[in-house]
């Protein structure tokens, strides 16, 4: 039985059913870690002496998974994928990572991803890119890369990985798995090494969309530590949702195979009743303002990083890092403040009442996550502004803070998975997660495996 | 030509908290004299990750200090990010308030004479440097106190006015009860700014001084510079504009840094933070203590010189104290604002179909929810408290 | 939008970076880019709007004034640096 591909659920029960052990289920994970492991360079460190699950009864039970590397897990390395902290072990545990380890999950990883988060691809990894699973010469997306490879190719059975800028939803769309933007907020980002304090959010990185909703309610819930934190509420149940499809992100920019997978999906979910389409008009300068919005908050979060209290110092910062820190320090410097960084702040308000605007008019949003799939290794490391383009449809959303979830809609001739984007009204998140899975009872997309 | 010239002073005072824990995270605020490193935890230790949640009893000393010093109260206030590098400064940047601080425009009468506060703001401590032989230690049990920052207008005109001015502070903050301020624990930090004008006009530049830590020396201090500074002007030289320090020993202002190269602190609005929104039943609460202490205070001055002898007067002033106690309580909700949360989401929670049918307009839905609410807390909560939190959170729940 | 190599030092002093000549050039040249790209942000009308200060909604979070015991991270000694004068 091939174990390591199964879902949550499926564990889930075929533990209750004593078909296999918890430990058959870790050691399965260990063994392919160490077979797939130093092709991929999914994960950056393996946690594999015997840990007894906190509670094998609990909702996510004895199941084994990883997290992105930027989530601080106590007397277990911590990288952030920096050369900075490459032998840090942290003295506190983040709650998302505490909450799914009371829920009875075993931690057997922790994940590569572009150092503090910052990329598209991995590729800005201070160890290395990861690989994508479908075609090893090609990027897995970024920056939780690592994470989104980990559950496609079975090293693990889900992962917790950050968003930001599309950084669950990119990789999970190039890799072919289910990947959550939860609402700002919504999951507590206490113990998440920071990015852009935001736009940072947690979330799972699944194979089902049934899977997703097992792990958000698990980690899902205001945090006291985390003053951001908030609990969303349930999912709709009403029945006729609307679904918009904003002009700015169709048309010639798109490849076209990515634009007919997404297209055909919307088709699928609305049963044939065409979505209807509007106008999200300050799309265009999303991309502008998140290089100036994030880098701002970037150039600060990474002050604390002097070698005084733990980790190297700044000299062991990446290209990619100090660009940002340069770039934001710059946006909020005066004389230069009010016409980048608040000129931003406000850029995004008009951002964000689009989608309020939207929302009015129809229920959810779905467009493609990416124009394009998976490019290939070295193709854009070499020009920051062409990979910062990337995100150009996952940005929005981070900035709006609204919740979006990537579910696998297709696939290229090149056999190269299509993600499309589901995004929603803030505090949705369980009705996207209902929609996702509705649309996986009736696709076999998110089954197949590398 | 006159061989004195007008000095221009003002005070920069920092007053750390007596609060129990520090301002942004659950460490002891009572730090001196521990072993280094004792009382430390991942947010004030600025570990990555690690994030501030705001000390509410701190924020309230803040604005008490604010209202006794006759200041505006801002409604919608913040806190922002100060962004420096400094061993003693975990983050690389201090929470601080930038441009919304709690309290504005106030003053304090010394001399018959009214000083202008320009300012009253909360802010976290840094850690401490120690100085050792060829390398410093840092101990961070300082770092996170809550700070009230508070700057006067440059009104004052001499060392013995300045003198007044910390001693009525210093007073002030301990009548209140917010703060111990013992200066040779550092718990209470004075900033004179000294400048000196041919006119009454302020100049261009105004000189800092900096480790002052009692009376004596800060009088001392500020009469050396207004001479120091008065003799380069009449030789017609420029003063620097900088940081200086009271060096006892020699007894005489010493240049730390310049600070011409002003630190560019690329001040924005902390983000881990939500605003902070007053309501006017919290700051006529504090209105409320203030005038129940001063009150107190009049007793204690009433009830000695009657004993001594002296009658009337004490009670009315012993009814004016029962009175204002009685309406402190009613202004009081007792319960705190976690435990109401918790027990307005779960009315939420059990009365789905309410919330639905709120959200599709029914709004008179909410005075249902209200009651329940209300149910719950057996009436503990202030009723407009808890219709706004439903609000809030129905909204989140969209 | 072209960023000089004397601004670009500036920052890099106020950013806490040490930048080698060919890093202070090549960081010139790629910001200078992307300052370029987001000069189209001055085209947008934003008179009368306000930054965005709250995501959640939210105000008003904070906490009770009591110390946690189970927090205190095991320490007892100085953090080192090199003498600051």
């Amino acid at each position: 039985m091939e174990l390591h591909y199964l879902t949550i659920k499926e564990a889930r029960a075929g533990l209750k059913n004593r078909q296999f052990s918890g430990e058959e289920l870790r050691q399965a994970c260990l063994t392919r870690i160490k077979k797939l492991n130093p092709k991929l360079n999914a994960v950056l460190t393996v946690i594999d002496k015997p840990e007894s699950s906190r509670n094998p009864n609990g909702p996510l039970g004895e199941i084994p998974f990883s997290a992105k590397d930027v989530f601080v897990t106590r007397g277990i390395r911590t990288t952030a994928g920096s050369k900075v902290l490459e032998n840090y072990r942290p003295e506190y545990t983040a709650t998302a990572v505490e909450r799914l380890l009371d829920a009875g999950a075993v931690l057997i990883a922790k994940d590569n991803c572009d150092a503090w988060g910052h990329g598209s691809s991995t590729e800005n990894s201070d160890f290395g890119p990861s690989k994508n699973p479908w075609d090893v010469t090609r990027v897995p997306g970024g920056s939780s890369g690592g994470s989104a490879v980990t559950v496609a190719s079975g090293l693990s059975f889900f992962a917790l990985g950050e968003d930001t800028g599309g950084s669950i939803r990119l990789p999970a769309s190039f890799c072919g798995v289910t990947g959550l933007k939860v609402s700002y907020g919504a999951v507590s980002r206490y113990g998440s090494i920071a990015f852009a304090s935001s736009l940072d959010t947690v979330g799972p990185i699944t194979r089902t969309a049934a899977d997703s909703e097992l792990v958000f309610n698990v980690v899902a819930g205001r945090d006291p530590n985390d003053a951001t934190s908030v609990t969303v509420g349930p999912a709709l149940t009403r029945k006729n949702l609307k679904i918009g499809l904003p002009l700015e992100y169709f048309g010639k920019g798109n490849d076209p195979e990515v634009e007919k997978a997404v297209l055909e999906a919307v088709r699928v979910i609305t049963e044939g009743v065409s979505g209807e389409t509007l106008s999200l008009p300050h799309t265009k300068y999303a991309v502008a303002v998140y290089y100036l919005v994030a880098t701002s908050e970037v150039s600060s979060n990474l002050s604390r990083y002097d070698a005084v209290r733990y980790g190297r110092d700044r000299s062991y910062l990446g290209a990619e890092a100090k660009r940002r820190i340069m770039l934001g320090t710059y946006a909020l410097s005066a004389g230069y403040h009010d016409a980048y960084y608040k000129k931003a702040m406000q850029v995004r308000t008009l951002v964000k009442r689009d989608f309020e605007r939207a929302f009015k008019k129809v229920d959810f949003l779905i467009t493609p996550v990416s124009p394009t799939t998976a490019f290939k290794l070295g193709e854009k490391k070499n020009d920051p502004l062409t990979m910062y383009l990337s995100d150009i449809m996952t940005i929005p959303v981070n900035l709006a803070g609204i919740p979006a979830v990537s579910v696998p809609c297709g696939f290229s001739k090149d056999g190269l998975p299509i993600g499309m984007q589901i995004i929603g009204p803030y505090g949705s998140d369980r009705t996207l997660l209902a929609i996702a899975k509705a649309y996986q009872q009736k696709t076999h997309f998110h089954e197949r495996h590398p | 030509m006159k061989d004195t010239l007008n000095p221009i002073i003002g005070l920069e005072i920092h007053v750390e908290l007596k609060t129990v824990s520090k301002m942004f995270c659950q460490c002891r605020a009572d730090w001196f004299g521990q072993e280094p490193n004792v009382f430390v935890c991942p947010v004030c230790l600025g570990l990555p990750g690690a994030m501030p949640v705001p000390n509410r009893p701190a924020i309230d000393f803040a604005i008490l200090t604010a209202l006794a010093l006759n200041c505006r109260i801002r409604r919608f206030s913040k806190f922002d990010r100060k962004n420096y590098f400094y061993p003693d400064l975990p983050k690389g940047y201090q929470i601080s308030q930038y441009d919304l601080p709690f309290g504005e425009d106030g003053f304090l009468m010394v001399n018959g004479r009214r000083i202008g506060i320009t300012r009253v703001h909360l802010e976290e401590d840094t850690g401490k440097l120690l100085h050792q032989k060829g390398s410093s230690g840092v101990d961070f049990n300082r770092s996170g106190v809550p700070l009230v920052e508070i700057v006067t207008e440059p009104d004052l005109k001499n060392a013995a006015e300045a003198v007044l001015i910390m001693r009525e502070i210093h007073r002030l903050v301990r009548f209140l009860g917010v703060a111990d301020a013992d200066m040779e624990k550092g718990s209470m930090r004075f900033e004179p700014n000294i400048s000196v004008s041919k006119t009454q006009k302020l100049p261009d530049y105004k000189v800092e001084v900096k480790n002052i830590n009692s009376f004596r020396f800060a009088e001392k201090a500020i009469n050396y510079e207004i001479d120091r500074q008065t003799a380069l002007i009449l030789k017609d030289e420029v003063v620097t504009q900088e940081t200086r320090g009271w060096n006892e020993q020699l007894k005489q202002t010493v240049s730390q840094r310049s600070k011409e190269e002003a630190h560019d602190y690329r001040y924005f609005p902390e983000p881990d933070i939500p605003p902070i929104v007053l309501s006017e039943r919290q700051i006529s609460s504090l209105k409320l203590k203030l005038k129940i202490l001063e009150t107190q205070a009049k007793l204690r001055t009433a009830s000695r010189k009657f004993h001594a002898g002296a009658t009337g007067g004490l009670l009315a002033l012993t009814a004016l104290a029962i009175l204002l106690r009685k309406k402190l309580k009613k202004l009081q909700p007792q319960l705190g604002g976690n435990d109401m949360d918790k027990i307005i989401k779960n009315v939420l929670l059990e009365n789905a179909q309410l919330v639905k049918d709120y959200q599709s307009g029914k709004e008179a839905v909410i005075n249902v929810l209200i009651g329940k609410a209300m149910q719950k807390t057996g009436g503990k909560v202030d009723a407009g408290a808890v219709r706004e939190k439903l609000k809030q959170l129905i909204q989140q729940e969209r | 939008m072209k960023i000089s190599t004397s601004e670009v030092k500036k920052i890099a002093a106020l950013a806490g970076l040490k930048l080698t000549p060919a890093e202070v050039r090549k960081f010139g040249l790629q910001l200078s880019a992307v300052l370029d790209y987001v000069q189209a942000l001055k085209k947008v009308n934003t008179e009368n709007v306000k930054e965005t200060a709250s995501l959640t909604g939210l105000t008003n979070v904070w906490r009770a004034d009591r110390e946690n015991k189970k927090r205190y991270l095991k320490k007892g000694d100085y953090f080192r640096v090199n003498r600051i004068i």
